[in-house]
């Protein structure tokens, strides 16, 4: 890696080094540090949906319409624990690529480390994240959303080794409505259904 | 043949605003050259069986910045009877390049034969090669080369002015990679490749380097892996390649675990395990009861074990280290905790 520019906060797939190594090559062999940090003042949510084009496929046969991933909303009574690694020029525009359908937000003010072994030329650093403000919206009035399984359990794994047991949603969920009052409980990882998820 | 070799590494050292030029006290007007003079530089990749010989002649003595003599002699003739006005102009190649150095006088082939032009042509290219490095360096010039305009035409080369062209003056990163390239060159070579061919390779790598600095480099760091030939070719020695890959191997090795150590300080809280630490790391007091203790330090080990880590080998790591933490705490504070609640 050339020199870093930025550090990169990461709350979903990006806290798991194979998925940045997919997209940043050679991650893993830098030995780039991970070190958790919170943002105040915003709270994870599963409120990126994104269209399912044919990657989740239920055990019945049923695909769902959508697929939820994990994205931060700004909260001002909440705060969002994640990790950040820095990144190079390089690193910043194929993340850009990957994480196409979010969208690139400076919240360095915000941030906490939750250490204090930070190498010192941290401290100069933006940090930066990525968070959906413009989410999918189905065509229909109620739409099927679904979780990868295996993304919800990167993201269970993570939490348990940053020390957060992260409520997770359940198995699956089949109905968009149903799924909100069987997680009804769940306000903190799955917001209520919201208009903008009807026509 | 000295106007080729100064052209080509002229051109090799981008000096494309200075023009060669040669000619022959003897020399009849538009002579072919040598023909076996001519062959020996094709096999040099040197083309001179279009050049023509010419006379010196004040005109042309009049147009050059500075005039080059091979020999003692040549250099008396011509400050004294062909172009007495010019003597000014006029300096021995071997004077003007290097003086802390003595390179015999360069002769003309007495004789035709492979062996008078081979040694022609090895000192040519020495002394060529310096002056062209000479050139390179305004610091390092000579009084003689008095032309303003066209010192800043050169490039001031990394070297420090008025230094001996030597290897050892290289950057030792650069010089590695340098070695290591040569090394490679021969390996990829079919056949061992001439002086000349090292330098061009070299240079094409962005390295200007002469042949006493690549032969020094030959013997200095690749000693033992390579040797000279009885035509004074470099070639690798028979076990060099196994060798090599042996030493690289160990090298890579080691760098591994030293890049894996200081990772692993790096990203684990690598604070001294204290006991005050350790009863953090498990989350209970010195109050706490044994046995309470040891329920909760066994749902540590159970919540960090690695086998319950699937998605990513790098979590497994960590909880890896996480468990080594907590058993570390538990051995520094165990007896502490049984000891201190018997009494």
């Amino acid at each position: 890696m050339t020199k870093p520019i930025a550090l990169i906060f990461g709350y979903g797939s990006l806290l798991a080094p194979h998925s940045i190594n997919r997209t940043i090559p050679g991650f893993l062999e830098s030995n780039t540090p991970l070190v958790p940090v919170t943002l105040a003042g915003w709270k994870r949510t599963w409120t990126a949906v994104y269209p399912n084009e044919g990657e989740l496929l239920h055990a019945d046969n049923t695909a769902p319409d959508g697929i939820a991933y994990m994205n931060v909303e700004p909260d001002s009574s909440d705060e969002a624990l994640g990790i950040v690694f820095t990144v190079d020029e390089e690193g910043i525009a194929a993340l850009d690529k990957r994480e196409k359908l979010y969208d690139r937000v400076d919240v360095t003010t915000v941030a906490t480390f939750l250490t204090n072994q930070i190498p010192p030329h941290w401290k100069s650093l933006p940090i930066l994240t990525y968070s959906a403000t413009s989410p999918w919206k189905p065509d229909g009035a109620i739409a099927t959303v679904g979780i990868r399984r295996d993304y919800r359990e990167l993201i269970r794994e993570a939490g348990i080794l940053l020390d957060r047991e992260w409520k997770m949603p359940g198995r699956f969920e089949r109905d968009y409505e149903c799924v909100n009052e069987r997680f009804a409980n769940f306000r903190d990882v799955i917001p209520p259904v919201d208009a903008r998820y009807k026509k | 043949m000295a106007r080729s070799i100064a052209e080509r590494l002229a051109r090799k050292a981008d000096m494309d605003g200075t023009v060669f030029d040669s000619a022959g006290v003897k020399a009849p007007k538009a002579a072919p050259p040598n023909i076996e003079a001519a062959s020996f530089l094709r096999m040099e990749k040197i083309d001179i069986l279009r050049h023509r010989s010419k006379p010196v002649s004040p005109q042309l003595a009049d147009s050059s910045d500075i005039i080059l003599a091979m020999t003692a002699d040549i250099t008396a003739q011509l400050r004294e009877s062909i172009i007495p006005e010019y003597a000014p102009k006029i300096v021995l190649l071997n004077e003007a390049v290097d003086l802390s150095t003595k390179i015999m006088d360069i002769l003309p082939p007495s004789d035709g034969s492979i062996a008078a032009i081979r040694r022609l042509y090895a000192s040519l290219l020495a002394g060529v090669g310096r002056l062209v490095r000479t050139l390179e360096d305004p610091g390092a010039c000579p009084e003689w080369f008095g032309a303003k305009s066209m010192e800043r035409k050169f490039k001031v080369g990394s070297r420090s002015s008025g230094a001996r062209a030597s290897a050892a003056t290289i950057d030792p990163e650069k010089r590695q990679f340098i070695a290591n390239f040569l090394f490679d060159f021969l390996e990829r070579s079919f056949e061992p490749p001439t002086i000349t061919q090292l330098i061009e390779a070299v240079g094409s790598m962005g390295h200007r380097l002469g042949q006493l600095e690549i032969e020094e480099l030959m013997r200095q760091d690749l000693h033992g892996f390579v040797r000279q030939d009885r035509q004074g070719c470099w070639v690798l020695r028979n076990d060099a390649t196994k060798r090599r890959r042996d030493e690289a191997r160990e090298k890579a090795r080691a760098r591994n675990a030293a890049n894996q150590a200081k990772a692993r300080s790096e990203t684990e809280d690598e604070e001294k395990l204290t006991p005050s630490l350790a009863y953090k790391t498990l989350g209970i007091t010195k109050e706490t009861e044994v046995e309470e203790a040891r329920r909760k330090y066994r749902a540590l080990l159970k919540r960090y074990h690695p086998d319950k880590f699937h998605v990513d080998n790098e979590f497994r790591e960590m909880a890896e280290r996480k468990a080594r933490r907590i058993n570390e705490a538990w051995d520094l504070i165990k007896g502490e905790l049984t000891q201190g609640q018997a009494t």
